[in-house]
């Protein structure tokens, strides 16, 4: 019950703690904070002074207390995406539907190894898909449609074997629609609405990019 | 007062008097300086100005003549003199040189008649109350004026440009008042002032532009004015005889003019509290002369210049909350006529150079907040001898503290706390006779505790908590009797509490918790009488809670939880009227909370959960009406909940009775509680109907989540400065963890749980816009999940599973954006499962399971669902659907675009076929 706050003993904490990682989980969620702009207040129950950020908003643990989901759907915030989100090495939902996130999609967040579902659709992000996104190999969501991204859809994504649900529609990507793997089985639908983007692949003598 | 009303009719009469029959002037002023006395409230510093003594003034106190008789000098300073100017008749003194009335309860204008004191060369009105006025214009007529000090008047309006008609006027003191500008257009330099000191008034604008033409100054003192702009570089090119410069609390902006190092006689440089960039320049350091360098408060980014080394004379150099980023040049170590060293609230880095040891005359040393580190050097306390305060705390120091610091014997103030020091706590601390505050805590310091510390008499603070240090709290202590404040938690101390902490009579906070100190509860502690926290909490201590503590009569804060406490809790603890935060929890105690518990007003918190507590809620408890939070979960109380729990805890945020025996009805009256943020009254054998009112429950009905953090649950003082704070239990999310501070501000939730709640769920809950978690699991509830659900946009975490639930899920639950923990399994619900937007991230089939009737993603397909000839056994099969639907209908629409395109490629068409090939084997492997 004698909980004590003293706030700059924190970060000494934080350095002698056993529990180093659940901190440092804290601090990658305050980095994202950090940037954003969030006229809703949705994050002001992310309280730097705690020993972990599991009670916080939007925030979810598992028994270990490491951060299993991320969840600002339709939240009102806008700012970049902290590259640092990439840390959290037990994330398996990253939520963020439906806000204003700008910029690009840092390639960090290809290091999410434990990564179920991205939802980013429905922000204002740019630039292109990561390569590194084939590194989400328990991935079985990814949509990214209704922004402004750009580019090719990367061919590595095609080892995505678990990817079950791929949207990118609405959105400025050029090149052609991969073939192989789990794109075998994604509706047309998913790739509306990029005025450069081609048909799917034509394999063979075409090199794979061609228009973009 | 009533004398200065007679004036008009006294002054003609005595005029009269002065002409017709009293010819010499001595008896004139004499007149003039008795009429003024007369006006004065009791002068009792003037009892030999009268008369009867001396027909001439010659004599009278405070009154010096000269050979002729005539008044020249009137000096009264502190002469307690109460009244006003209004009657003293200047013109009657015409011979008066010096007029001194410094540090008198003057009130009223300067009179402007002043003007009639023509030879008048020093004038000293300060430190008197001229509140309200301004400085008469015609004091500018006095041209012999060579010292003017009107300070610390409260006079306001602009300064009289007239008084630059003051030449030979070499000291000018305005400071301390509301002065605003003076017409500049007119205000001419003053070519012979030396001392200008106009600090505490309300100049603005740019720096004065008649002081750079003072060119005799030699003191300048603009301190806590609302003067902006740069600093001018012809303040360093015309004033080249300053030694001392004050600009202190302005808004001065830009860098720190390089030019300043042509002040060659610069002594005192106040530069402080500015808006100053762009760095120390190094060049400072060719100002031998300097004594004084005070910088603090700006941001001025970069190094401390290693120059500064040169500054030989220095005495007093204070640098602190400039965002520095450098190390500590070891140069300053040749500065040995450094006393005062602060330099605190940077980011500077490294060690403490060992050169420090040469700074023998060091007095105060402040380098707290910074990033330094490495280890303390034993030399600086054997060098150091005439140490008063060292002050190194919240950085990253390493190693021992030396035992050497007992060297150090006049030192009072030693702060060590948050840094990464190692080994033991040195016993020779306890040889600092004037040892008044010591705070070694947020270290990694081991070992015991020296029995010498009961030497320090003068220790006011003791605080050695968050540390790993062992051992038992030496008896001794008791003999430090000034201690006010022992803080010892957080760290290993073993054996009981020494039952001589009772000697310490001073004592106002004592905490102890978080070690593994064993035993009694010492009944002597009674004799604390100014204690107001008492924190013994997660220690092993046994037996009962002493009803000796009932005579505590100064606690605000009792803190026993977490021991092995057993037996009632004493009656006599309810005699504290001061206690707002009461925590026995997770204890041992029996028996029934004490029917007189209506007599603690004060009480704000009451923590019991997890004891062997039995009764139910005594009905005094309704006289604790500031009870904010309310905590006798895990227990053993049954009964009622009590109707009047609503209606008189009005300020209640927490209320929390989950595991004990509570029966019967929620009663509706709980929606009373218009502060009621969290509401647990789960595993209870509560039955009935869920009220309809908890609708009504104000606080849980707004999303707008700012209207919460008003204000902690603690007072102020128990919060920040003792680190108090309420901690409550919760489940969350299927998981349980203990909130506080700001998250248990925000939090709104209701658990109803486990118990024999039936009937529909009401609608009315959906009013509860702020809900982040609801638990109506393990109920008998029937009916249907309320249609709008939807409208709790912020819940996170739902449970309604193991109920007798029907119907549909409504589709409004898709629009929980937030939610991300969800369980409606064991129900009767039937019909499709709701997808989009976070059901379609809730994909473990579980939290849907038990309810014979659903069906859809995560539970296999609808059998509803039409004609559908491909099985699919993946959890995502209606959005495989999809894929085939549009391979055979999505080309067929778009083939006529690409036959186009192939017309005009050869190379594609050649692809174009190979992938045909590629679709047609996908479809026949199927």
């Amino acid at each position: 019950m004698a909980c004590r706050v003293f706030l700059v003993s924190f970060l000494l904490l934080l350095a002698a703690s056993p529990a180093i990682s659940t901190n440092s989980e804290g601090a990658v969620l305050r980095a994202l904070k950090a940037r954003l702009s969030d006229p809703s207040n949705v994050l002001q129950s992310w309280d730097a002074s705690l020993v972990n950020p599991c009670t916080w908003f939007h925030v979810t643990c598992d028994a270990h207390n490491r951060v299993i989901r991320l969840d600002l759907g339709n939240s009102n915030v806008s700012g970049p995406l902290a590259p640092e989100l990439g840390h959290l090495q037990d994330l398996q939902y990253l939520e963020l539907y439906g806000n204003n996130f700008e910029g690009r999609i840092p390639e960090e967040l290809g290091n999410l190894k434990s990564l179920i579902s991205m939802d980013l659709y429905g922000n204002r992000l740019e630039g292109g898909i990561p390569k590194s996104f084939a590194k989400l190999k328990s991935l079985r969501f990814l949509r990214l449609n209704n922004n402004k991204l750009s580019g090719s859809i990367p061919r590595e994504l095609v080892t995505l074997s678990n990817l079950k649900i791929f949207d990118v529609s609405n959105n400025d990507l050029c090149g052609t629609i991969p073939i192989d793997g789990p794109f075998a089985t994604f509706p047309l639908q998913s790739f509306d609405n990029n005025s450069r983007l081609n048909g799917p692949e034509l394999q063979g003598l075409v090199p794979y990019d061609f228009g973009c | 007062m009533k004398t200065i009303r007679i004036q008009p009719l006294l002054l003609p009469f005595l005029l009269f008097f002065s002409f017709s029959f009293l010819k010499t002037g001595a008896q004139t002023e004499a007149q003039a300086l008795l009429q003024w006395k007369s006006s004065l409230f009791q002068p009792d510093a003037l009892s030999s100005w009268s008369l009867a003594n001396s027909t001439t003034p010659r004599t009278w106190f405070g009154v010096r003549c000269n050979s002729a008789g005539s008044v020249v000098q009137l000096s009264l300073p502190n002469a307690n003199l109460n009244g006003s100017l209004d009657n003293l008749d200047f013109a009657s003194l015409p011979g008066l040189t010096k007029l001194n009335l410094h540090y008198n309860l003057l009130r009223g204008p300067i009179p402007s008649n002043i003007s009639a004191l023509s030879k008048l060369t020093s004038l000293d009105l300060s430190s008197n109350n001229f509140f309200g006025y301004s400085i008469p214009p015609e004091i500018g007529q006095l041209s012999e004026m060579v010292d003017l000090r009107l300070y610390n008047n409260n006079l306001v309006g602009p300064i009289p440009y007239q008084l630059s008609n003051l030449r030979k006027v070499r000291y000018f003191d305005l400071g301390y008042n509301y002065l605003e500008n003076p017409d500049y257009t007119k205000f001419t330099p003053l070519p012979s002032v030396t001392h200008l000191s106009l600090p505490v008034n309300s100049l603005t604008g740019k720096f004065p532009p008649f002081i750079l033409n003072c060119t005799n100054l030699t003191y300048l003192d603009l301190a806590q004015n609302n003067l902006t702009g740069k600093i001018p570089n012809s303040l360093s090119t015309n004033l080249v005889h300053l030694e001392s410069l004050n600009l202190t609390f302005n808004f001065f902006k830009g860098v720190i003019p390089v030019s300043l190092a042509n002040l060659t006689r610069l002594q005192n440089l106040h530069l402080g509290l500015n808006n100053l960039t762009g760095g120390i320049p190094p060049i400072l350091g060719s100002i031998s002369s300097l004594r004084i360098l005070e910088l603090y408060n700006n941001s001025l980014g970069g190094p401390i210049p290693s120059s500064l080394g040169q500054l030989r004379m220095l005495e007093h150099i204070d640098i602190k909350a400039a965002e520095l980023n450098s190390t500590i040049p070891p140069e300053l170590g040749l500065c040995t006529n450094l006393n005062y060293v602060e330099l605190s609230i940077n980011q500077l880095t490294g060690g403490l150079p060992q050169s420090f040891s040469e700074l023998t005359k060091m007095s105060q040393f402040g380098i707290s907040s910074n990033l330094l580190s490495g280890e303390i050097s034993p030399d600086f306390f054997t060098h150091w001898t005439e140490l008063i305060s060292f002050q190194i705390q919240n950085n990253s120091f390493t190693g021992r503290i030396p035992p050497e610091i007992g060297s150090a014997t006049k030192l009072q103030d030693v702060f060590l706390f948050i840094n990464k020091l190692s080994g033991s706590i040195p016993s020779e601390l306890g040889d600092l006779a004037q040892l008044t505050l010591l705070d070694l805590s947020e270290n990694e310091l081991t070992g015991p505790i020296s029995t010498k510390l009961g030497n320090l008499k003068h220790l006011l603070l003791l605080n050695f908590h968050s540390n790993d240090l062992s051992g038992e709290i030496p008896p001794e202590i008791g003999s430090a009797t000034k201690l006010q404040t022992l803080y010892l938690f957080k760290n290993r101390l073993s054996g009981s509490i020494p039952s001589e902490l009772g000697d310490l009579a001073q004592l106002t906070y004592l905490d102890l918790s978080e070690n593994k100190l064993i035993g009694l509860i010492p009944t002597k502690l009674e004799n604390l009488k100014r204690l107001k926290l008492l924190g013994l909490s997660s220690n092993d201590l046994f037996g009962e809670i002493p009803h000796q503590l009932g005579n505590l009569a100064s606690l605000v804060a009792l803190d026993l939880g977490s021991n092995s406490l057993s037996g009632p809790i004493p009656e006599t603890i309810t005699k504290l009227a001061h206690l707002t935060f009461l925590n026995l929890e997770n204890n041992s105690l029996s028996g029934m909370i004490p029917r007189s518990i209506g007599s603690m007003t004060s009480l704000e918190s009451l923590h019991l959960k997890k004891n062997n507590l039995t009764g139910d809620i005594p009905l005094a408890l309704k006289d604790c009406k500031r009870l904010t939070v309310l905590d006798l979960g895990e227990n053993g109380f049954c009964g009622n909940i009590p109707t009047w729990l609503g209606e008189s805890l009005s300020s209640l945020r927490v209320l929390r009775l989950r595991s004990n025996m509570f029966l019967g009805n929620i009663p509706p009256q709980l929606s009373l509680l218009s502060s009621l943020q969290l509401l647990d009254l789960a595993h209870n054998n509560l039955s009935g109907s869920i009220p309809h009112t908890l609708g009504n429950l104000t606080a849980m009905a707004t999303n707008e989540q700012t209207i919460n953090t008003k204000g902690h649950f603690l007072g102020e003082e128990l919060a920040y400065s003792w680190g108090y704070t309420n901690s409550i239990s919760i489940v969350w999310k299927g998981k349980e963890y203990v909130i506080q501070n700001l998250t248990l501000s925000l939090m709104l939730g209701i658990d109803l749980s486990s118990n024999s709640l039936s009937q529909e769920i009401p609608a009315e809950l959906t009013n509860l816009l702020g809900l982040v978690s609801l638990n109506l699991s393990m109920n008998h509830l029937s009916g249907s999940i309320p249609e709008m659900i939807g409208k709790l946009s912020e819940l996170e975490s739902l449970d309604l599973s193991m109920n007798h639930l029907s119907g549909a899920i409504p589709p409004s639950l898709s629009s929980l954006t937030s939610l991300s923990s969800l369980n409606v399994s064991n129900n009767r619900l039937s019909g499709r499962i709701p997808s989009g937007y976070q059901l379609q991230t809730l994909i473990d089939p579980s939290i849907y399971t038990g309810n014979d009737g659903l069906c859809g993603p995560p539970l296999p397909k609808c059998s509803s669902n039409g004609a559908n000839h491909v099985q699919l056994s993946t959890e995502d099969g209606h959005e495989m659907i999809w894929v085939y639907l549009s391979m055979e209908l999505g080309f067929v629409v778009g083939l006529w675009g690409f036959f186009s395109i192939l017309f005009f490629n050869k190379s594609l068409r050649f692809a174009y076929f190979r992938f045909i090939d590629n679709i047609y084997d996908r479809f026949s492997r199927r």
